[in-house]
């Protein structure tokens, strides 16, 4: 009776500790590893980034709130001014082969859409986003100079994209304050948030 | 015959025109193949006293609510009409409805709208209605604009 307790009590345990969010991108956690080719034909493999601040982003040019996000939110202008400080910015495009958004074309329009100059890597089969955990665009992760996941979750609290609707009034660049904690040295103080936006174009 | 065209044009333009409060004869509507939006007067409206419509999204086909999204309701303030309450979100009265099909998702919302005119009269209410639908293919994210004329006794 005791075992079966015990067992029990462990397998609760267990469920409970789970993490909220799957496939192994965990925050606090070592990012995991990809390589990935950009729309330039272009490989970049998250390893060669290691020393550097790393941010991701997932993308998808035709989703409103990625537009919103990069024409009149908190994404305008800042993978260029972050990177003119030494963050390494990636923008991961999950969309399977015909799903709206996907595809090197319209990924290099996007660039000159949005002014992008940070790459944007195309993951076609899903695998990548998966392994993050990515359900949105945009979803941002952002990772320390040691490989760690130190956030994960939404851009902002102002999930009509547009920086309008912050919640709790005063608009919040999660990604930005996480770059800031974590360049101060301390914990990241919002270290998770729900992303919002559209949905990755997984294939399934 | 000139003055039975007359009457006869009368007659159309009164049949067309039918969006009273108070007398249940019809809503405002805007529809598009993912939603459709309407206001509908909710009882009679009195010159000085309370009165109300409601403002309904409700996504179709495919498409749900996406509950993420801050839904809002922004009235056009004008003229004699006023109203309590310049915007009305989740916070102020907007409220889901589930989906018959899968009830973790919204497929609607709705809100009442209490507004005053000081005047009797043919006016015009409404506002416009922000809001995201979504279904796996897309999101839309809309400013729908939409007015209601209400008669004031």
């Amino acid at each position: 009776m005791k075992t079966m307790t015990a067992l029990a009590f462990c397998v609760l345990s267990a469920a409970w500790a789970a993490p909220a969010l799957a496939n192994g991108a965990a925050v606090g956690a070592a990012a995991p590893d990809f390589t990935l080719t950009d729309v330039d034909g272009k490989t970049h493999k998250l390893a060669d980034h290691k020393g550097k601040l790393v941010v991701l982003e997932w993308f998808n040019p035709d989703c409103p709130f990625v537009r919103n996000s990069h024409t009149k939110g908190s994404l305008v202008g800042t993978a260029k001014k972050l990177g003119g400080k030494g963050v390494v910015w990636l923008a991961v495009n999950s969309a399977a082969p015909g799903k709206q958004g996907g595809g090197v074309e319209r990924n290099k329009e996007a660039r000159k859409q949005y002014g992008l100059e940070n790459p944007i890597l195309l993951d076609e089969k899903g695998e990548v986003g998966k392994t993050y955990g990515a359900t949105n665009t945009p979803h941002m992760y952002v990772i320390d100079k040691d490989g760690k996941l130190v956030y994960r979750g939404a851009i902002d609290n102002s999930p009509d994209g547009e920086g309008k609707s912050p919640q709790g009034g005063k608009l919040v660049n999660y990604v930005e304050a996480a770059l800031e904690d974590v360049t101060a040295g301390r914990p990241v103080r919002t270290a998770e948030t729900r992303a919002y936006g559209c949905g990755v174009k997984y294939s399934n | 015959m000139r003055r039975q065209v007359l009457q006869l044009t009368l007659l159309l333009g009164v049949a067309a025109g039918s969006t009273h409060a108070g007398e249940g004869a019809g809503a405002a509507r805007v529809e598009k193949p993912q939603y459709v939006v309407t206001l509908t007067p909710t009882g009679e409206a009195r010159k000085g006293a309370d009165a109300a419509f409601d403002v309904k999204l409700e996504a179709r086909g495919t498409f749900h609510v996406n509950a993420d999204y801050p839904t809002s309701f922004r009235v056009n303030a004008a003229g004699p009409v006023r109203y309590p309450k310049a915007k009305i979100d989740k916070a102020s009265g907007l409220t889901n409805e589930p989906c018959s099909k899968k009830p973790d998702d919204a497929c609607a919302v709705k809100a009442r709208v209490p507004f005053v005119a000081d005047t009797a009269g043919d006016h015009t209410v409404g506002g416009v209605l922000a809001f995201s639908v979504c279904d796996d293919e897309q999101c839309l994210i809309e400013k729908v604009p939409i007015t209601l004329a209400v008669s004031v006794r």
